[in-house]
């Protein structure tokens, strides 16, 4: 047989639940708010212009090209020298 | 013109400058600090030996990314001739240390071919690199020439003049197209012989089999090694130099064409490249637009 709660029991209850309630969803946002931030802490910086000193902005196929200005002969003494090091 | 000379990353660097020498000579040493510390294979906390030691890594020195991009595309370009996987191969070989510190070994070499280079996962974005089992990397090959090429047109940018660097004979002109004479030999130290040429662009570079010689057993090896063996290229040729539109490109052709010994003569021609290479017994060939030496009047 079922039996009526006594309302102050019942206003008891019912506070009790609406605390535990607030209590669940203030630690789910102070916990969701947390792992932001440790997530936000550990991931990497944004790679600075210096990074890039490959000078291309996509995969290039790599060639071998000649050089725009022919070598020519000269009867000069050298400025400087290549070889073999 | 003014010019300065030091030793930096195992071997002379030469800098020449149609403006002011002092901030392009600090540029120029700052540079090469940077890079002694991504690239070098002697250094155990260089970039690259820690790669070598973990198989890979994210967020690397970019120096160490740009200067093994270059030395993929320079596989790439070749098929494999320019080889950045042969670090264990150089070790096999004894080059493992610096050359200055290498010493004579009675065992006789041990072959240990590269041609992994393929298998290598570079992201330059991302600057993470992922090795393949078992390989180790040298980028002996191509880091200076790129080196050269980075800091030349560094140097340019910020001065506005003339700027040529050459990095033991691997040498790269930036920023005004003004001639500059270069002899061509097989030492880069050798005041004498070979050809002098006028270069206003580009880069210039010489593979020479030659130098940077160490014995092992009853065997003189250089440092220039085939891929598909691991072990130092027949001496075909005694140099090879290669004029092109950056260092980095004329000293991979340089280095291919050591290794192709007697195809190099067609293979250089058939990519355009203008080449000066002298046989092992001492005959000269020009290849392309290399101009002829000039006779000298008695």
């Amino acid at each position: 047989m079922v039996r009526p709660l006594h309302p102050a029991h019942r206003d008891a209850a019912a506070a009790k639940v609406v605390k535990v309630t607030v209590g669940v969803v203030a630690l789910s946002v102070a916990g969701t708010l947390g792992i932001g931030a440790a997530i936000a802490a550990t991931a990497p910086m944004p790679k600075s212009e210096k990074a890039d000193y490959t000078g291309k902005s996509a995969k290039e196929k790599p060639t071998l090209a000649p050089a725009e200005d022919r070598p020519e002969s000269s009867s000069g003494d050298e400025q400087t020298t290549s070889g073999g090091s | 013109m003014n010019s300065t000379r030091f030793t930096a990353i195992g071997t002379t660097a030469h800098l020449l400058v149609t403006g002011a020498l002092a901030p392009a000579e600090a540029a120029l040493r700052a540079f090469l600090s940077e890079l002694d510390s991504a690239c070098s294979r002697f250094r155990p906390d260089s970039t690259l030996s820690t790669v070598n030691r973990v198989g890979g890594g994210t967020d690397l020195d970019p120096i160490f990314i740009a200067a093994l991009a270059t030395a993929l595309d320079a596989a790439e370009a070749t098929g494999g001739l320019v080889d950045p996987t042969l670090g264990i191969a150089m070790t096999a070989v004894g080059y493992d240390r610096t050359f200055a510190d290498l010493a004579t070994v009675p065992t006789p070499p041990t072959a240990v071919p590269g041609q992994a280079w393929r298998d290598i996962e570079l992201d330059v974005a991302a600057r993470s690199v992922r090795l393949p089992r078992g390989v180790r990397l040298d980028l002996g090959a191509t880091a200076k020439a790129w080196a050269a090429d980075a800091a030349a047109a560094r140097i340019a940018a910020e001065s506005g003049g003339g700027v040529l660097v050459n990095l033991g004979g691997d040498l790269a002109i930036a920023g005004t197209t003004q001639p500059w004479r270069v002899r061509v030999t097989e030492d880069h130290t050798a005041a004498y012989g070979g050809q002098v040429v006028t270069l206003r662009s580009g880069g210039l570079a010489t593979s020479s089999t030659t130098l940077r010689t160490w014995r092992r057993a009853d065997q003189v090896l250089h440092h220039i090694l085939d891929p598909a063996t691991g072990l130092p290229a027949p001496r075909t040729w005694r140099a090879v130099s290669v004029a092109a539109r950056t260092c980095a490109q004329a000293n991979t052709a340089a280095t291919a064409a050591v290794v192709l010994g007697p195809r190099a003569p067609g293979w250089l021609d058939a990519h355009g490249l203008s080449a000066r290479l002298v046989a092992a017994s001492g005959a000269v060939i020009h290849i392309g637009d290399w101009p002829s030496e000039l006779q000298v009047a008695a």
